[in-house]
């Protein structure tokens, strides 16, 4: 026992140094997106806090584009009722009496494109009904998917994130894949698991698969940029131009699927019985 | 150490915090992202006499408060308690003959530009390799982490000499 004492010591530096690096790299490693704790994130109340403040001093100085994004966009949503509209009477036009995915409005407050891990932080939370597992839009398509939230805050695992892996399909002929970031760009993304006997051409739309249930279907992602035959395997390898600029977003929605419930619960149940 | 020096490292481990993640987090120096780490100014300037375990612990809080700010769990704290645990070696190895002065402190003005940047450079390389190479989790895009570590050093270098001479004290 005294001679344990005596190496502990002896060697306290070096021993001191060692758990606090185990601490650090076990923190870095297990990091899993779906188990974040909100508390040892940005969105906590005190960073929270000072990003919103730090924010709505910011915003003064980019009014003048923020207000052409958000022209633009209605000038979008007009175009789109003038269709609605027209297609009314129709009857294969569905109306369906409740709102399955409800849109909150937010504001991006702090935002990261470069790292390995990138996350957001929004000026939304639990008071303002955002959940985990939340879908988060920009007017140009997909942007992330809440990790944590805290009262007035929520972490925003972005799609720039190499842990977080989005089921996506080609438009135009309904074939879907994974999309996923390579950590490389900040305005491209990878696109797997899409068979090589299909028909794909660079300019294809991307989006959203709906099969996700954080998503509703149809949701823009981005455009095919590059495509490449694999060797290995009967895939493709293709690169994805992301529609959103991650670098300037600043104005999101957060999509609730009121339904996420039901059709996580349908899946589970499927997956015991089968 | 006197209690003045303690109060001064205290207030300087909070503002420096509070730089880091309200200004140089937002500072994109080129299109790789590579953003001024000035926080490890503290580790810097932490005076001589500090004790050596001390360190280590501040600097794992100092790390983890910035990885808590800028979502990087885990990443900020290794590398901060790596260059925490060099740093006596450092010190050691570039002291003068007769070791350091009694009352000075790690700065230019006590040490000399020379031996400031020696020693600032040092610790600044081994925070950006740790730094880097555990964002990039591996060696796949080693010539990207590389040019990564060699533009960040520099520029944070080039940041912390500079600071040293508009914050300009005894």
């Amino acid at each position: 026992m005294n001679t344990l004492l005596k190496v502990i010591v002896r060697f306290h530096f070096l021993l001191i140094f060692i758990i606090l690096e185990t601490i650090s790299l076990s923190l870095f490693i297990s990091e899993d997106i779906n188990k974040k704790n909100v508390v040892y994130s940005s969105a906590n109340v005190v960073s929270g806090y000072f990003y919103n403040k730090i924010n709505n001093w910011r915003s003064y100085f980019i009014l003048a584009k923020e207000n052409e994004d958000l022209r633009a966009e209605n000038l979008k949503l007009k175009n789109d009722i003038q269709i609605i509209e027209k297609n009314k009477d129709n009857k294969s036009f569905q109306k369906s009496d409740s709102l399955q995915y409800p849109y909150i409005a937010a504001k991006v407050i702090n935002n990261t494109v470069y790292k390995g891990k990138n996350y957001m932080t929004i000026d939304k939370g639990k008071l303002d009904g955002v959940d985990k597992d939340c879908g988060i839009i920009g007017n140009e398509g997909i942007v992330g998917v809440v990790a944590a939230v805290s009262n007035r805050y929520a972490l925003v695992v972005s799609l720039l994130n190499e842990r977080l892996a989005l089921s996506a399909k080609i438009k135009k002929n309904n074939y879907f894949g994974t999309l996923k970031w390579n950590a490389d760009d900040y305005r491209f993304a990878e696109f797997t698991e899409i068979p090589n006997h299909t028909n794909i051409n660079i300019g294809d739309t991307v989006v959203s698969s709906g099969f996700s249930a954080i998503f509703p279907e149809g949701i823009n992602l981005g455009v095919i940029y590059k495509v490449e035959t694999s060797e290995s395997n009967n895939f493709y390898d293709l690169k994805v131009k992301l529609s959103t600029d991650f670098k300037s977003i600043r104005n999101v929605y957060v999509i609730k699927n009121l339904q996420r419930k039901e059709q996580i619960n349908l899946e589970n149940l499927a997956e015991d019985e089968y | 150490m006197s209690i003045n020096i303690i109060y001064r490292n205290i207030i300087r481990f909070f503002i420096l915090i509070f730089l880091q993640i309200f200004i140089f987090n937002n500072i994109n120096v080129t299109s790789f992202g590579i953003i001024p780490f000035v926080y490890i100014l503290y580790i810097i300037l932490s005076p001589f006499e500090t004790p050596n375990w001390l360190l280590l612990i501040t600097a794992f809080f100092l790390g983890l408060l910035i990885d808590i700010f800028s979502d990087t769990l885990g990443l900020n704290s290794s590398a901060s308690v790596l260059i925490a645990f060099i740093r006596p070696w450092i010190l050691n190895s570039l002291s003068p003959r007769d070791g350091y002065e009694v009352s000075t402190f790690p700065r230019i003005y006590y040490q000399g530009l020379v031996w400031f940047i020696k020693y600032a450079a040092i610790l600044i390389l081994f925070h950006q390799i740790a730094y880097y190479f555990l964002d990039a989790f591996g060696f796949d895009n080693l010539g990207l982490t590389l040019i990564k570590v060699i533009i960040g050093s520099f520029i944070t270098l080039s940041i912390i000499v500079l600071s040293q001479y508009i914050v300009y004290r005894k």
